[in-house]
């Protein structure tokens, strides 16, 4: 490997075959080049006579925006792509954590330079800290095929990858669809799970189009309401009456048995109504109020007979 | 050799290479090509590393040894109740290859794989018999395979049959959904063996167990079984809950009652769809088609996925009552002074549920043992 100082207007960018960096900027490292420069030099490899990047995508971004017209270069004279992206990984490993979609670009990009999945994952895959096995590897390949905006927010750390696998199984308009619209729910990790699978459920089982469920929940309606919490409480309990008909009958039914109760009497059914088994509970202050409530469930009692 | 299940390569574990066992699938599967592995276990790590390794597994046989511990009691699951059955793990996976396998997330191991070593099984079991010589204990080999689809190529059974003679204290269960039964018809019926079925619905037959014969077919293996005089089982197990389930489980049971003689059924069990949730993407990725994981499926007590209650005590309450009025209807055409009495008993379910569809509960699983062989006392 040799050093050289080279304008950064002579390397030819378009050669994206070792991209690896998402997304390119990165304020930070700009910061950071702008108090002390950069202290490894990009690594530049010549394919077809032209200069291209290894490594230091990033860098390199930063000192376009930053309108520095030359910079020192360490040239790599590998003439084989895939050595070469070995290379390159292993420089990266050793300085910073890949986000999902850096995870993704990389497994693909081995694949590409003509590496065996069992290889790639054998070899690579814990070096990005994943167990090596079939379904990390899967977890993580498709990450790249799902549109920017949610490549943004996975990279960013907002929106899971188990997530992010969930929504690969919608095709490819209904992702960004689907993204944008729960967005506006903000619905925790564990809530997008539930929503995602239920719809993907009932498309599956009912052949149902995203846009016919999304009528029949009555979206914009449910967005129409102010409160956040509501607004998430409608869209579930709505998701769950068209994908669990059956049993959101059942609870509906529960429910509507009790509602003569004056508040404190409560009676819940065990977990999926697993059991026969109910359990009651009463607050009461006094002895007075309890005896009152007890009367209360003895009515109800003989009223259901 | 089997025609329904074409293998591409058989894989010989080099410590069994020149295993007597070996020799006999070698002869029965002669033309497929044979590779001698040095090292069987990354040779399944191998292919486990693969895409639809899965399905691929089952173009594969490795041929290999297994140390001990081919009798284990069934899995089961926790907080529900068991049967008391034991398994005999002589052999694992499956070619038949249905869309609701539990295989498919419960082995490691994608191979279509054959213990050369297996009868070193009849030690274990002899002594675990002696040790359990006042109980009459259930087994068989149909946990971790098909009993018999592919018995053409791995011909076990006769030896086990040959085994069970002078051993008292053991009902031997081959559980099955092949028709795979010819060579049994010239043998002579053994008190302890059972040749079980596994029953469905057409359209699940059709839709959920792809490499199956369909149901008439394996009624029909049984009842030529059955008339030769061997004891027949039954497993409505996965049962699907779907439009017209009850006008399709109550048309089967009629076909059953119609063409098997009733007095030769040893026991019929009753189990609805569960699974364990990491099967669900599996099946989705291997079976986009299969609609049956998108039920009213709830987590049970045990973690794996089940109809909620209600909707389980209502298939098995329906199908109970079908199996109920055939056995009645058999027996009014057959004029049968003796009543027929076949235990009926749900796997893998809990107390509230059995108390619910029967309207008993068996104490413990040595209970609910004793009472699905009482036709064996």
């Amino acid at each position: 490997m040799r050093n050289q100082v080279l304008k950064i207007s002579d390397i030819y960018i378009d050669d994206k075959r070792f991209l690896i960096s998402y997304p390119l900027l990165s304020r930070k490292l700009m910061e950071s080049i702008k108090k002390i420069g950069i202290i490894n030099p990009p690594v530049l490899v010549r394919r077809n006579g032209n200069p291209i990047i290894l490594c230091g995508w990033r860098r390199i971004e930063c000192l376009k925006k930053m309108k520095i017209k030359k910079t020192l270069f360490k040239i790599f004279d590998k003439e084989d792509d895939l050595k070469a992206f070995a290379f390159s990984f292993f420089e990266n490993v050793s300085e910073r954590i890949f986000n999902p979609v850096e995870i993704s670009n990389i497994l693909n990009k081995f694949r590409e330079f003509g590496l065996s999945d069992k290889n790639i994952i054998r070899k690579y895959l814990k070096f990005v800290d994943l167990i090596p096995n079939r379904n990390s590897f899967e977890r993580y390949i498709r990450i790249g095929e799902l549109p920017e905006k949610i490549k943004k927010s996975i990279a960013k750390g907002e929106f899971l990858v188990s997530n992010a696998n969930l929504l690969m199984k919608f095709n490819h308009s209904s992702r960004l669809k689907l993204f944008t619209i729960l967005k506006r729910f903000h619905l925790t990790a564990s809530e997008q799970r539930e929503v995602f699978e239920m719809i993907w459920e009932i498309m599956k089982r009912d052949e149902k189009s995203l846009d016919g469920i999304f009528s029949d929940l009555n979206l914009e309606e449910i967005l129409k309401n102010i409160n956040l919490k509501e607004k998430k409480k409608i869209l579930r309990g709505r998701l769950k009456k068209l994908r669990y008909p059956i049993f959101s009958k059942k609870i509906d039914d529960f429910l509507k048995n009790l509602q003569f109760f004056t508040e404190g009497i409560r009676v819940h059914p065990s977990k999926y109504f697993e059991s026969e088994k109910y359990r009651m509970e009463i607050e009461f202050k006094t002895w007075e109020e309890l005896r009152e409530k007890i009367k209360e469930v003895q009515l109800r009692i003989k009223d259901d007979r | 050799m089997s025609q329904t299940f074409k293998f591409e390569k058989i894989f010989v574990d080099e410590k069994v290479k020149d295993h007597e066992f070996t020799g006999i699938v070698l002869q029965k599967t002669k033309g497929i090509p044979v590779k001698i592995i040095k090292d069987a276990k990354k040779v399944v790590e191998d292919l486990a590393l693969e895409d639809n390794s899965i399905t691929r597994g089952k173009r594969f046989i490795l041929l290999t040894e297994k140390k001990g511990g081919f009798l284990k009691p069934c899995p089961g699951t926790s907080e529900y109740l068991c049967c008391d059955y034991y398994v005999l793990n002589i052999s694992e996976n499956c070619v038949i290859d249905c869309t609701y396998c539990i295989l498919q997330e419960y082995l490691m191991n994608p191979f279509i794989t054959l213990f050369a070593n297996w009868e070193d099984s009849f030690n274990e079991i002899n002594g675990f018999l002696s040790e359990k010589k006042n109980d009459l204990i259930r087994l068989g080999t149909g946990e971790l395979s098909d009993s018999l689809a592919i018995e053409d190529i791995f011909p076990v059974s006769e030896k086990i049959l040959e085994f069970l003679k002078n051993r008292k204290n053991v009902i031997f269960e081959f559980k099955t959904k092949s028709e795979n039964i010819k060579k049994f018809l010239n043998l002579e019926p053994i008190n302890n063996a059972v040749f079980s079925f596994s029953l469905n619905t057409e359209k699940i037959a059709k839709e959920e167990e792809l490499k199956a014969p369909e149901p008439l077919k394996r009624i029909e293996a049984a009842s030529k079984l059955a008339e030769e005089g061997w004891r027949v089982g039954f497993h409505f197990d996965p049962i699907v809950h779907y439009k017209n389930w009850e006008i399709d489980y109550h048309r089967v049971i009629k076909l059953l009652f119609s063409k098997v003689e009733a007095e030769k059924i040893a026991w019929i069990s009753l189990g609805t769809l569960r699974f364990n949730p990491k099967l669900k993407p599996i099946i989705e990725k291997r079976f986009p088609k299969s609609k049956i994981i998108y039920g009213e499926l709830i987590k049970g007590e045990d973690g794996k996925l089940r109809y909620f209650r209600p909707l389980r005590v209502e298939l098995y309450k329906k199908i109970y009552n079908f199996i109920k009025e055939n056995i009645q209807k058999y027996s009014r055409d057959k004029k049968s002074i003796r009543k027929i009495n076949i235990p009926v008993y749900l796997c893998m379910e809990n107390e509230d549920v059995w108390e619910e569809v029967f309207k008993w509960t068996p104490a413990n699983s040595s209970v609910l043992n004793n009472y699905i062989l009482k036709l064996f006392r």
